[in-house]
C-alpha cells in the first residue's frame, strides 16, 4: 500500500468520525474539532505532513469532547435541579484550559469525577430521613388514635420500640457520613428540590414529618 | 481488599506488555503517558475493588480499554509516520499496526471468556476482531470499527441493549407498575431515538446515560408517589376487613388472629375489634393530608395492585369493606348485618 493510499484511507476515517459527531447535537465543539482534523487530513500531502499537526488537533478534540460533555451534563443537572452533581461539570469547564496535554486532561477529569461522586454520595444521605416516614405515621397512630384506654400502654410500647429502632438506623446514617467532615443533617437541604421531589406528600405533611424526625429520631429540641 | 493479584496479572498483562513494548521501541510523549495513565487507572481500580467480576465489568464498561487502545493507536500511528519526536527508528507497516492493536483485544477476549455474564462484550470484541482479520488496512479497520459503533459498544457495555430495555418495559407492565412502565418506555424510546439519529445506528453511551438520568429524574416523583400509595392502600383496606372479621364466629381460627395461646388470640381479636376503627380513622386522615382528598378506594392503584395479585381479597370482600367504611368509626362495634356478610367467608379465605 502506498502512502497515498494510506492517506486516502485516513481521510475516509476522519471524515466518518466528523460525520458521526456532527449528527449528534450534544457535541457541537467536538464536531468542529473533528471536522478540523478531517480537513487537516484532507489538506495533508503526506503522512509526515499530517503528523505535524495531528497531536495538537488530537488534544483539541479531547478538550472539545470534555467541554461538550460538561456542558451537556450542566444543562441536564440544571434542568433537574441537581445542584451537587452540577459541581462536576462546572469544575471541568473552569479548569479544562489549564490541561496542557492528554494525561493532564484525563487526570483532571478523573479527579473531578471522584470528588463529585463523593459529594453526591454524602448529599444523598440527607434523603434517608424519609425512610422514617412509615414509622412516624405508625407512631402517630399508636399514640393518638381514638381507642379504649386499656390499650394505651401496649400501643405506647409499640411506639417506643419503633422509635428506638429508628434512632439506631439514623445513627448508622450519621456513621456513614463521617468520612465527610462536618456533615450534619440540614432540614433546608432536605427541602431542596432534588430531595423533596422524592417525598411524595403535601407540603404540610412534609414539614410536620420533617419536624417530627428532628424531635423523635434525631433527638433535637 | 484488592482483586486477586493473579487475576489482575491475567487481565492487565497484555496492557502492561503493550506499554512496555512501546517504551522499549523508543516511543515517548503524551500518548505514551496517556497509555500509562490509563493502565494506572486500571491498576488503581484493581486495588480499590475486591470482586473480580465487578472489576472486569468496570474495565469493560468504564472506557478503560478504549482509553488505552486509543492512545496506543496514536502511538502506533505516529510510529508508522516516523516523523514525530521520540518515534522509534523502525516504522511498522499497516499489518503490524493492525496486529498490535488487535493484540490488546485478543487478550481481553480471552479473559472475558473465562468469566460469566460477559457475552455482550465478547460479542463486540468478536465483531471487532473479525473486521481486523478481514484483510482491510489499518485506517479502514479504524473507520469500519467506528462506523459499526463498536467503539461505543465496547466502551458502553454498561449501556443496555434494546432487548434489555424492551424486557424492562414488559416486566414493569406484567407487574402492573404503571409508573415504572412509563419510565421504561421513555428510556427505550430515548435509545431508539438516539440509534435512529446516529449515522451508524449505534448509540452514543454518554448521550444515552445522560438521557437516562434525565428520564429517571422526571419519573422519580411519580414512582415515589405510586410506591407510597401502594404501601398504604392495602393497610387501609386490611384495617376494615380485619375489623369486621374480628367480630365473626370463626375469628379465633383465622391465622391473622391466632396467637401463642387462646388468651393471646382473644387479645388480638379484641384489639382489632376495639382499635381498628380508631386506627383506620387516623390512617385515612393521614392519607388525605398527604395525598389529597381523593379517597383511597378511588385511586387507580387499588385496581392495579389487585390485578397484579398483590392484594388478594376477592371482589366480594373488597365490596364488603367499602360498604363498612361509614360504620368504621372510632370506638364503634361492627354492625350485625356487615358481620353476617363477613361470616360467609370463613377463616383463612380471601
Amino acid at each position: 500500500m502506498t502512502d497515498g493510499d494510506r492517506l486516502a484511507d485516513y481521510r475516509d476515517y476522519y471524515r466518518s468520525r466528523a460525520r458521526r459527531y456532527a449528527a449528534n447535537p450534544l457535541y457541537p465543539e467536538t464536531a468542529a474539532a473533528e471536522q478540523a482534523m478531517a480537513d487537516a487530513v484532507d489538506a495533508a500531502s503526506s503522512i509526515e505532513d499530517l503528523q505535524a499537526t495531528a497531536v495538537e488537533l488530537s488534544l483539541a478534540m479531547g478538550h472539545a469532547l470534555a467541554r461538550d460533555q460538561a456542558r451537556a451534563r450542566a444543562a441536564v443537572y440544571a434542568a433537574t435541579d441537581e445542584a451537587v452533581r452540577a459541581q462536576g461539570p462546572a469544575e471541568v469547564l473552569a479548569g479544562i484550559d489549564a490541561a496542557a496535554d492528554a494525561p493532564a486532561l484525563a487526570s483532571m477529569l478523573s479527579a473531578i469525577e471522584q470528588r463529585t461522586g463523593t459529594a453526591v454520595t454524602v448529599d444523598e444521605l440527607t434523603r434517608l430521613w424519609a425512610m422514617s416516614l412509615t414509622t412516624l405515621e405508625n407512631v402517630e397512630v399508636w399514640r393518638t388514635a381514638q381507642v379504649p384506654d386499656r390499650w394505651r400502654a401496649e400501643l405506647e410500647a409499640f411506639a417506643t420500640e419503633a422509635l428506638a429502632a429508628e434512632r439506631d438506623t439514623w445513627a448508622e446514617v450519621e456513621t456513614q457520613a463521617r468520612h465527610q467532615a462536618g456533615w450534619t443533617f440540614d432540614p433546608a437541604v432536605a427541602r431542596d428540590e432534588r430531595h423533596r421531589r422524592l417525598v411524595p406528600v403535601a407540603a404540610q405533611t412534609f414539614e410536620r414529618r420533617l419536624a417530627e424526625h428532628g424531635s423523635l429520631v434525631r433527638g433535637e429540641g | 481488599m484488592a482483586v486477586d493479584p493473579a487475576m489482575v496479572d491475567a487481565m492487565l498483562g497484555t496492557f502492561r506488555d503493550l506499554l512496555a513494548g512501546a517504551r522499549t521501541a523508543g516511543s515517548t510523549g503524551p500518548d505514551v503517558d496517556e497509555m500509562a495513565a490509563a493502565l494506572g487507572s486500571m491498576e488503581a481500580l484493581s486495588q480499590e475493588m475486591s470482586d473480580v467480576g465487578e472489576f472486569s465489568a468496570k474495565l469493560a464498561g468504564g472506557g478503560y480499554y478504549q482509553r488505552f487502545t486509543d492512545a496506543y493507536t496514536r502511538v502506533m500511528t505516529a510510529a508508522a509516520g516516523g516523523g514525530t519526536p521520540g518515534a522509534p527508528a523502525t516504522i511498522p507497516d499497516d499489518e503490524t499496526l493492525l496486529a498490535r492493536s488487535l493484540q490488546a483485544y485478543e487478550g481481553s477476549i480471552q479473559q472475558l471468556r473465562s468469566m460469566a455474564g460477559q457475552e455482550e462484550a465478547i460479542g463486540v470484541l468478536e465483531r471487532l476482531l473479525a473486521i481486523g482479520r478481514s484483510g482491510v488496512s489499518y485506517p479502514v479497520f479504524l473507520r469500519q470499527v467506528d462506523e459499526a459503533g463498536l467503539n461505543e459498544a465496547l466502551a458502553g457495555t454498561i449501556t443496555p441493549s434494546r432487548e434489555v430495555l424492551l424486557d424492562a418495559v414488559e416486566r414493569a407492565r406484567a407487574t402492573g407498575d404503571v409508573a415504572r412502565e412509563a419510565q421504561a418506555i421513555a428510556t427505550l424510546a430515548a435509545r431508539d431515538s438516539l440509534a435512529t439519529a446516529s449515522p451508524s445506528g449505534s448509540v452514543d453511551p454518554f448521550t444515552f446515560e445522560l438521557e437516562r438520568f434525565r428520564i429517571a429524574s422526571q419519573h422519580a416523583p411519580a414512582i415515589a408517589l405510586r410506591d407510597a400509595l401502594v404501601q398504604r392502600i392495602p393497610r387501609l383496606l386490611d384495617l376494615v376487613i380485619d375489623w369486621l372479621d374480628a367480630h365473626t364466629s370463626w375469628a379465633a381460627h383465622d391465622d391473622r388472629f391466632i396467637g401463642a395461646g387462646a388468651a393471646d388470640t382473644q387479645r388480638r381479636i379484641a384489639m382489632a375489634q376495639e382499635c381498628n376503627p380508631g386506627f383506620y380513622a387516623m390512617r385515612a386522615a393521614q392519607f388525605t393530608e398527604a395525598f389529597g382528598p381523593a379517597p383511597w378506594w378511588e385511586r387507580p392503584e387499588l385496581g392495579q395492585e389487585r390485578a397484579a395479585g398483590r392484594i388478594m381479597w376477592s371482589d366480594a370482600r373488597v365490596q364488603l369493606a367499602l360498604d363498612a367504611i361509614p360504620a368504621c368509626v372510632p370506638l364503634a362495634s361492627a354492625p350485625a348485618d356487615l358481620v353476617s356478610r363477613a361470616e360467609a367467608f370463613g377463616p383463612n379465605a380471601f
